[in-house]
């Protein structure tokens, strides 16, 4: 273990990055002819190349202490600051000598220290950046906005400052006074292996926090993606505990748990329905994107209002020193993202993407049926941030998304039968979006206090449409009729939210903040209109209001260097229907290190939930229903309890092991086969109200940086339902139960411009329900028996995807050639099963699988 | 609008269908046993066996040899005999009673004897339906018009399941057999207020299937005077309209509402598949009950009193005497040109409720004279000779 101490100091010494000292023997190159030796060597080497002597007290100065430092130093101020850096021993050159003392214990003032830190080429914040003292050992992270502030005792300070992918540095500072600092780092030149350098709270093994992945955005780019078309979705369903749901889709059923109970930030935003095309897609731009986390369990205070999990994005800000811009061309859509600078302290990010298939499909459709038919498909997103420094304290952002999909269809059919001509119309399509908006405002409002307030504005509405409009002529006088259906459902929020970072002492990060949001909820609607039978009628529940609050308080507290806790208070309530639901939520997580690479980590959360997602299909189909909890139908709470390892190897591959127990209640399901457009009667009517719970184990080893980097992870779990009218009241394994599932994520830079990656996934089958037997029914019809609920499982599911890329450096900035390909074995995974025939004519099982081997190639560009 | 959906998804995948051998556990097959009963009819019942679902026949094996006995509180009270073809009947004039429960016992040789309870509710008599006024429908192009209806009835205090069916009935004559042919067709239906709204009506199916009927629990309306209005689907006007209203025991009621969302999601891959409830203990199958009330929109009977003159030449006019005549089609029994038989509609000159006059056609022959309105038909007790 001392080895790794010194080569972490090693590492700190090799980054080492300090102010200048103006002393010209500062600056003299010497060369040490070791480089793990006493102190008491190296002082006299030093004296020999310099002919400069030490001048100390023999007993402030442990001269039998072996030290390493690195052989790449070369002035003697790197060599000195690299002797003395955790010696607690200052050093000051006068003259001729050197002279070294014990650091001052300076009045028992303590100072803060507070600032942003930032990517040095984009201004982009760098969020769960490591900042800390190197003498006292105490140091914190940034938060959400790049924002840090750690309180020592007055000193001159070394702050290392680091991030994964950046090169750290270190800070030498006169702490005499609360001091504001604007920190910015470069990134390492294209994920090299840099060494993550001194002691680094984000470690997996110091943090607090489990359960909690974070992948980096170059990452995501990186991994093959399906068609092409990165989504980030599918990236995270490539993580242990995580579901992909039925083939192709970006739907994540995290640690058991449906899609309807992760809470989707962007930005701080809830995003209701996060997928395009029928669930293929999910919604996010990974342009436009700064950084992804997920957290599966241990959910500190601050998150709430969902069961299962919470993946919290964070977008760009713009780069702040000049115009730039990214985009590709692909199969499916394009993109394009620019960002930049628009005054001196405004920037802004706008990307946008769409696909095409409608451009190039529709007039071809139209031209084989002499225009009598068109029909389309496309999807959209568009986000755009502003981002405006007002001052050194206070900065605003303003962040919408826009997304929509649309499809739509049209018939026309003119029939010409001399004096009568009838002409039909028939239209039909459907589409949805979500719009989210927000506008923020950080304020430091002293070093050690920082505060966020946010108003949302957040909208999912879905519509579906079918006309006919039918003309007669008959002897010139013309008779139109004209009926439209129309089935709308969607959600509404406003809200208002305020959040506090108070650091008050270096072992405590307090957040304590509160929300209130305004939802109203139209959980389908329909409207038919007809002239020939005079109608004009609207159907459905109507709209519900609601109003949701919460608060919570949290502290991340180092109570001794091995045992640190993250304990907090969420408290929620609901109102909707007159009726009010309260709710206190206990969530603590904590990590004991056993060693400091290897600590023990355990956690326990509730959780609740005030909106139901119906579903009667479980595929992320844009027609499931957001409901509120009402009077009759309750929220859903959820426990769930987790522990486990993890450990830090050579500060480049993290491991870690978890087992987990979490117990759903009150979850909904619609009751058999009850459908969903069914809007004539109230959804309440239409639900069961059951419990499920999920266990299992997790297995992840991640390697961030380097030429090969990526990850594995293993799961095994069991996820169960049970619902009193369902399967006679019997638990029931989950659709995406998977018994065991293997992911693994590798991504290879060949060479500076070539890149590598491949994906491998392997899931047991998921759980279907199949038909055992048929009977006679009492009007004669046939009846199939089903059994039990989920108790087949389809085959194994299992595929590699690889990908290619190669980059150039152009005039115009880069450009990039990716070539793809989505189940390159072609395994025909199974995707549902029917009953079919054989070729010899027997009735057997049929196994739908939907993607063969599809190949992909996409063009990137940046400038 | 399903159709859209499904469309769309179809659009974008290209599917691929290998057939794969799955291990279905199937023990020796069990008796189907399906009776429904009600307190207007005797006992009956059917009994065949289950197949396994990879079985490549089509039709259900019917037993012939079973004992099917109906019990009461452990007494037998009915014994039903073998008919035809898998079907059991009561020899005895006995029918099943309302509040009584029942329990259905069949065994036959080399099966596992299977049993199943039930008990028949209450009966709910309509008090009273009517055509609701001011929703005179158009016709279209076949004459067919839709209507609505008013019934109302009043709902018991306990919780009810109803089916609601409704019939028209219309009557022709035979000429060959000389007689009066009902024929009886069931409307497609649909509730209009929002406590008439079946929990099952699916969306797009804008009418049940008039097999069906309207399916509903009392939820909305439990214990209360009911008013509500049918729509009633295409259908020839003018005719008698008969209401059931069937008080359905919950064993049917659950049967009839998945037997009928099985087959509505059977297509749909994504949806979770519906079990289909039954009762019989060790086996398969439904008993079950109801109790049906029925009410008869009606018209008056046409009647014919007297033909004057009671002979005559095709062209020439004729009265008709009678009751409730007014816009009453005539017809004459009629010969075509290669000698086939038929009855032949003449022209009705004027008409009122006691008296029609009328021109003989071209190609009447003597024979019965039928006067027919609102579906019911009136027939001449004698031959109208025609003279040619």
């Amino acid at each position: 273990m001392k080895i790794i101490c010194l080569c972490s100091l090693l590492g700190i010494v090799a980054s080492f990055y300090g102010e200048t000292i103006a002393q010209n023997i500062a600056q003299n190159e010497i060369i040490i002819s070791k480089n793990q030796e006493t102190l008491g060597f190296f002082l006299n080497e030093i004296t020999e190349k310099t002919g400069y002597t030490f001048s100390y007290i023999n007993s402030d100065i442990p001269l039998e202490k072996t030290i390493l430092i690195s052989n790449k130093l070369k002035t003697v101020k790197e060599i000195l600051d690299a002797l003395f850096i955790n010696l607690a021993i200052q050093y000051e050159i006068r003259n001729d000598k050197i002279i070294l003392m014990k650091r001052k214990k300076l009045s028992g003032h303590t100072y803060t220290i507070a600032g942003y830190i930032t990517d040095n080429e984009t201004g982009e914040s760098l969020i769960g950046a490591t900042i800390y003292n190197l003498q006292t050992e105490q140091g914190t992270t940034s938060n959400s906005y790049g924002f840090f502030s750690l309180t020592q005792p007055s000193d001159s300070i070394y702050l290392n400052v680091s991030f994964v992918g950046y090169e750290a540095r270190v800070y030498k500072i006169l702490l005499s006074k609360d001091t504001t600092i604007q920190i910015r780092l470069s990134s390492g030149t294209t994920l090299n292996e840099v060494v993550i350098t001194g002691k680094d709270e984000d470690k997996i093994q110091e943090s607090s926090r489990m359960s909690t992945i974070d992948i980096p955005v170059e990452q995501i780019k990186a991994v093959p993606a399906f068609l092409g078309e990165v989504d980030v979705f599918k990236v995270l369903q490539l993580l242990p505990g995580v579901q992909a749901g039925s083939e192709g889709s970006s739907g994540l059923y995290i640690r058991g748990g449906g899609p309807e109970q992760n809470l989707i930030l962007l930005d701080g935003v809830p995003v209701y329905n996060a997928s395009h095309l029928f669930g293929f897609f999910s919604v996010f731009n990974a342009d436009a994107i700064n950084r992804v986390e997920l957290l599966k369990g241990g959910f500190p205070a601050r998150y709430g209002g969902r069961l299962s999990s919470v993946i919290d994005i964070n977008m760009k800000e713009g780069n702040d020193k000049k115009i730039k811009g990214e985009g590709s061309v692909g199969v499916v859509a394009s993109r394009l993202t620019v960002e930049g600078p628009v005054a001196k302290n405004t920037t802004f990010i706008i990307s946008g993407r769409r696909t095409y298939i409608d451009l190039l499909a529709s007039p071809i459709i139209r031209n084989r049926t002499n225009g009598d038919r068109s029909g389309g498909y496309y999807f959209y997103d568009l986000n755009a941030k502003i981002n405006h420094r007002i001052n050194a304290n206070n900065r605003i952002f303003l962040s919408v998304y826009s997304g929509q999909d649309k499809g739509y269809a049209q018939a026309r059919n003119a029939n010409d039968g001399g004096s009568l001509i009838s002409v039909n119309e028939d239209r039909g399509g459907m589409g949805w979006g979500n719009i989210t908006t927000a506008l923020r405002w950080n304020s430091m409002i002293t070093s050690k206090l920082f505060s966020n307030v946010t108003t949302t504005y957040s909208k999912y509405r879905f519509a579906m449409y079918s006309d006919f409009k039918k003309s007669e002529t008959y002897n010139d006088s013309t008779t139109t009729n004209f009926s439209s259906n129309q089935y709308r459902s969607g959600i509404r929020d406003y809200a208002i939210k305020i959040d506090f970072d108070y650091l008050p002492h270096p072992n405590h990060y307090v957040r304590f903040g509160a929300q209130a949001i305004q939802h109203r909820f139209s959980p389908g609607v329909l409207s038919y209109r007809s002239t020939e039978e005079k109608r004009d009628t609207t159907m459905g529940q109507q709209t519900t209001n609601a109003k949701e609050f919460f608060a919570y308080m949290e502290d991340d507290f180092l109570i001794t260097h091995r045992l640190k806790i993250n304990a907090g208070v969420h408290v929620s309530g609901f109102l909707v229907e007159n009726k009010f639901y309260k709710s206190l939520q206990p969530r603590i997580s904590g990590r004991y290190l056993i060693t400091p690479d290897l600590s023990w980590k355990a956690s326990y959360s509730q959780m609740t939930q005030f909106i139901h997602l119906v579903s009667n299909v479980g595929i992320g189909l844009p027609t499931d229903l957001w409901v509120p909890a009402t009077a009759k139908v309750g929220p859903e709470h959820s426990n769930l309890t987790a522990t486990g390892a993890a450990y830090n190897m050579h500060n480049k591959y993290e491991f870690s092991l978890e087992g987990y127990y979490k117990k759903m209640e009150g979850v909904v399901d619609y009751k058999d086969g009850a459908d969903y457009l069914n809007v004539e009667s109230d959804w309440q009517t239409k639900v069961e109200i059951g419990e499920g719970q999920s266990y299992g184990a997790e297995f992840f080893a991640q390697k961030k940086t380097g030429k090969l980097s990526g990850w594995v992870g293993y799961t095994l779990s069991w996820t169960n339902r049970k619902f009193a009218n369902i399967n006679g009241g019997k638990a029931f394994p989950y659709r995406y139960d998977r018994r065991h599932d293997i992911k693994t994520a590798v991504v290879y830079k060949l060479k500076e411009n070539r890149e590598f990656s491949l994906t491998w996934v392997y899931g047991t089958g998921a759980a279907v329900t199949l038909q055992q037997s048929t009977y006679l029914g009492a009007e004669g019809q046939s009846i199939n028996y089903y059994g039990n609920r989920n108790s087949y499982r389809m085959r194994a599911y299992h595929r590699l995807d690889i990908s290619y890329t190669t980059t150039k450096k152009t005039k115009w900035g880069e450009r990039s050639w990716s070539i793809g390909f989505y189940n390159l074995y072609n395994r025909k995974n199974p995707f549902y099963m029917d009953i079919g025939h054989d070729k010899q004519g027997h009735k057997k099982f049929i196994q739908v699988s939907l993607f063969p081997i599809i190949p992909s190639i996409s063009y990137r560009f940046k400038f | 609008m399903k159709k859209y959906i499904l469309g769309f998804i179809a659009l974008i995948v290209f599917s691929c269908e290998l057939a794969i051998d799955v291990d279905v556990p199937f023990k020796e097959a069990q008796l189907t046993v399906n009776s429904i009963f009600n307190p207007d009819s005797v006992w009956s019942a059917t009994v065949s066996l289950n197949r396994h679902i990879l079985n490549d026949t089509t039709f259900f094996q019917q037993l012939e040899n079973a004992v099917v006995v109906i019990y009461n509180n452990e007494t037998p009270v009915d014994t039903l005999k073998h008919t035809s073809r898998g079907r059991y009947r009561s020899i005895t004039s006995s029918k099943p009673k309302i509040d009584v429960e029942y329990e259905v016992r069949v065994s036959a040789p080399n099966y596992q004897p299977v049993s199943g309870r039930s008990k028949i509710q209450s009966l709910v008599q309509i008090t009273k339906a009517e055509f609701m006024v001011n929703n005179e429908g158009q016709s279209n192009q076949f004459g067919e018009i839709n209507d609505a209806i008013r019934i109302s009835f009043e709902d018991p205090a306990e919780v009810n399941y109803y089916q609601i069916l409704v019939e028209t009935k219309s009557e022709w004559y035979d000429l060959a057999r000389n007689k009066i042919m009902i024929y009886r067709d069931q409307i497609g239906i649909k509730g209009n207020d929002p406590e008439m709204i079946s929990e099952y009506l699916p969306f797009g199916d804008t009418y049940n299937s008039p097999m069906d009927g309207i399916l509903l629990k009392d939820i909305l309306f439990n214990g209360k005077k009911v008013v509500t209005s049918i729509n009633l689907d295409h259908y020839y006007k003018n005719a008698d309209i008969t209401i059931f209203l069937r008080a359905l025991n919950e064993d049917y009621y659950k049967y009839k509402a998945t037997a009928k969302l099985q087959i509505n999601v059977n297509e749909n891959p994504f949806a979770q598949p519906v079990e289909v409830y039954q009762n019989i203990n060790n086996g398969f199958g439904i008993f079950a009950g109801y109790a049906q009330s029925t009410y008869t929109i009606g018209y008056p009977r046409p009647m014919i009193t007297e033909i004057n003159p009671s002979k005559g030449r095709p062209r020439d006019k004729i009265n008709i005497y009678g009751k409730n005549l007014l816009n009453s089609y005539v017809s004459f029994k009629g010969i075509t040109s290669n000698g086939h038989e038929l009855m032949t509609y003449s022209s009705v000159v004027q008409s009122n409720e006691n008296m029609l006059e009328v021109i003989i056609p071209d190609n009447a022959v003597t024979g019965k004279i039928v006067v027919g309105n609102h579906g019911k038909i009136a027939v001449s007790d004698v031959d109208f000779e025609v003279i040619k």
